[in-house]
C-alpha cells in the first residue's frame, strides 16, 4: 500500500441526535483514486465534511499522518448565482492559503491561476462571469480553483451531478489526467457506481449507515456487491467499459 | 444646493448621511450575498429599541443602541446552526417584531415622549452635531478598515464557507468579525439616521449594485455611488421642499434602485 495520508478509525458521524454513519474504518493512501458511492442521503458528503474538519466524529477518530493540503470542489450549486464574480476571481480564491487572513494577490497568484485554468481547458473563460457559464464550465472552474491550492488531495463532491453524458465523460477524463500526470490523490463523491467503477482504484460503498471500503478489485465483484447491497448484482464489461447491473426482470434492470 | 451648505447643521447632516450611507451600502453587499437581509432588519430594530430604552433611562442613546445591537449579534451567532423546531428566519422575524414594538413603547413611556418616535425610525439627521459626526465617521472608518484588511477572507467566507475552511480561513472567526462589524456599523448609525434609513441603505443600493455588476468590486462601487447620490439628493429635496430628511433620502434611494432594476430588465429584454 502507498503512504497513508489519513486513517478513519471506527468513526461514527451524525448531526445532533441523528446518526448518519456508523463504525467507518478506512485508510486513504497517497496517489489513490477513491470513489465514494451511495444514494442521496447515505452519508457521502457527511464523511467529506468530517475529512475537511467541519464535523467532529461522535465516536472514533480521523488521523492525518502528515500535513495534507486539501483542494475541495463543492457541488456547483454551492456557489450562488447572485455572485458577481468572473471565472478568474473564483480560481484566485484558491491562492488565499498562501497569505492567510490578510492576503493580497500577487502577480505570482495571477500567473498560477491562469496556469491552472489553461491546464483544465478554460483559459478562454478567464473574464466571463461565473454565473453565466454552463454546468461543465462551472465544474472546470471549481476544479481549477481547487488545483490553485496546489493540493495533495482533491476532494470532489458530486462533480458530475446534473451534467450531460459527454460533459460527464470529459470531467472524468480531466480527473484521470490530474491523477496520473500530477499524482494528486483523488476522492470523488457520486451516486453512480458505474462512474466510479471506470475511474477509481478504490471504492467506498455507502449503504444503510455503513461504509464498505477497499480496493476496486476486491469490491467490484458480483459476490461482494450482491452481499453489500443485499440484492443480486452483476458486473459486466462492454468494450472495456465496466457496467454494473441489478439482476431481475427487464423492468428492474438498471444501472446501480 | 450650495445654499444648503451655508448652514452648519445641514453640512453635518449631509456628511453624516454620506458617511453612513457609503459604509452601510458597502457592508450591505455582503448582507445581500449572504442572504441575511432579515438579520439587518432585526439588528436595526434592536438598535432602535436600545435607543428607546436609553431615552427612557436617561442614558446615552448611542450607547443604548450599540449595546442592543451587539446583544443581537451575539444572540444571532449563538443561534443553533441546525434548525430543529423553529427556523432561524422565524426567530429573526420574532426579534424584529418584538424589537419594533419595544422601541415604540420605550419612547412612548420616556419623559421625551412620542415626539421622538419619528426620530427613532428615521433618525434625526438635522440634529447631528459636530461631535456626533466625528464619532460616526470614526466608527464607519474603523469598520471599513477592517473590511479592507480582511477583504479576501470576508469574500471567501461569503462565497463558499466550506472552501474557505479547506484553505485554512477560520470561517467562524471571520463570521464573528463580520457580524461584529455589521453590529458596530448599525449601532453607530442608528441614532443619526434611524432604523428604517439604516435598513434602506443596507439593502437598496447593494441590490442595484448586484443587478449591474459583473465583478464584486464594481458592485461595491455602484452601491456606494447610489448611497452618496441618495444622501445628497435626498437632503437637498428635504431642504428645498421642507420635507423630513430621513424619508426623503430613503425615497431617492428607492427610486434610484427601482430605476436600476427597470433598466436591467429592459437591457435583458433587448439582449434577448
Amino acid at each position: 500500500m502507498s503512504e497513508i495520508l489519513v486513517s478513519v478509525e471506527n468513526v461514527t458521524l451524525g448531526y445532533g441526535r441523528k446518526t448518519v454513519l456508523r463504525d467507518v474504518t478506512m485508510q486513504i493512501g497517497a496517489g489513490e483514486f477513491w470513489g465514494f458511492v451511495g444514494p442521496n442521503g447515505s452519508g457521502k458528503t457527511t464523511l467529506i465534511r468530517a475529512l475537511l474538519g467541519l464535523l467532529n466524529p461522535k465516536q472514533g477518530k480521523i488521523v492525518w499522518h502528515k500535513k495534507v493540503r486539501i483542494g475541495y470542489v463543492p457541488q456547483r450549486e454551492a456557489l450562488d448565482d447572485l455572485l458577481p464574480m468572473t471565472a478568474l476571481d473564483i480560481v484566485l480564491m484558491g491562492r488565499i492559503r498562501k497569505g492567510g487572513f490578510l492576503h493580497r494577490f500577487s502577480p505570482n497568484d495571477f500567473e498560477a491561476a491562469n496556469q491552472v485554468m489553461e491546464q483544465v481547458g478554460i483559459a478562454d473563460l478567464v473574464s466571463l462571469p461565473f454565473r453565466e457559464l454552463s454546468g461543465g464550465q462551472k465544474q472546470r472552474v471549481l476544479i481549477a480553483r481547487a488545483l490553485a491550492t496546489e493540493p495533495d488531495l482533491l476532494l470532489l463532491d458530486e462533480p458530475t451531478n446534473g451534467l450531460d453524458l459527454p460533459t460527464e465523460h470529459a470531467i472524468m477524463e480531466l480527473l484521470r489526467k490530474i491523477h496520473t500526470e500530477q499524482g494528486v490523490t483523488i476522492v470523488f463523491v457520486t451516486h453512480l457506481l458505474s462512474l466510479a467503477a471506470n475511474s477509481a482504484t478504490h471504492l467506498a460503498l455507502f449503504h444503510d449507515g455503513r461504509v464498505t471500503a477497499g480496493e476496486i478489485s476486491e469490491l467490484l465483484t458480483d459476490q461482494q456487491l450482491s452481499a453489500t447491497y443485499q440484492t443480486p448484482i452483476t458486473v459486466h464489461e462492454l468494450n472495456g467499459y465496466k457496467v454494473v447491473m441489478v439482476q431481475g426482470s427487464k423492468e428492474r434492470v438498471r444501472n446501480a | 444646493m450650495l445654499e444648503m451648505l451655508k448652514h452648519d447643521f445641514l453640512r453635518h447632516a449631509l456628511a453624516a448621511a454620506m458617511i453612513a450611507g457609503a459604509s452601510l451600502s458597502f457592508v450591505g453587499v455582503y448582507v445581500i450575498l449572504r442572504r441575511i437581509v432579515f438579520v439587518g432588519a432585526a439588528l436595526a430594530q434592536l438598535g432602535a429599541a436600545g435607543v428607546g430604552l436609553a431615552l427612557l433611562m436617561g442614558q446615552s442613546p448611542l450607547l443604548g443602541g450599540t449595546v442592543a445591537v451587539f446583544a443581537g449579534v451575539f444572540g444571532f451567532i449563538l443561534m443553533p446552526q441546525q434548525e430543529r423546531v423553529v427556523s432561524r428566519e422565524s426567530l429573526l422575524g420574532a426579534t424584529y417584531a418584538l424589537a419594533s414594538a419595544l422601541a415604540l413603547l420605550f419612547v412612548a413611556l420616556s419623559p421625551v415622549g412620542e415626539a421622538h418616535i419619528t426620530a427613532l425610525l428615521f433618525g434625526d439627521l438635522l440634529a447631528v452635531g459636530h461631535g456626533d459626526m466625528e464619532l460616526l465617521a470614526a466608527a464607519c472608518l474603523f469598520v471599513v478598515f477592517i473590511h479592507f484588511i480582511a477583504y479576501h477572507a470576508f469574500v471567501a467566507v461569503t462565497v463558499d464557507p466550506t472552501f474557505a475552511h479547506s484553505v485554512g480561513v477560520k470561517e467562524r472567526w471571520v463570521n464573528l468579525l463580520f457580524y461584529l462589524s455589521l453590529g458596530a456599523l448599525i449601532g453607530a448609525c442608528i441614532r443619526a439616521i434611524g432604523a428604517l434609513v439604516v435598513f434602506a441603505f443596507l439593502v437598496l443600493p447593494p441590490i442595484a449594485g448586484l443587478l449591474w455588476a459583473k465583478r464584486l468590486q464594481t458592485a461595491f462601487g455602484i452601491a456606494i455611488a447610489i448611497a452618496l447620490i441618495s444622501a445628497i439628493w435626498g437632503l437637498w429635496l428635504s431642504f428645498a421642499h421642507d420635507l423630513p430628511a430621513g424619508p426623503s433620502v430613503v425615497a431617492v434611494c428607492g427610486g434610484l434602485t427601482l430605476l436600476a432594476a427597470v433598466a436591467r430588465w429592459a437591457t435583458n429584454l433587448r439582449l434577448g
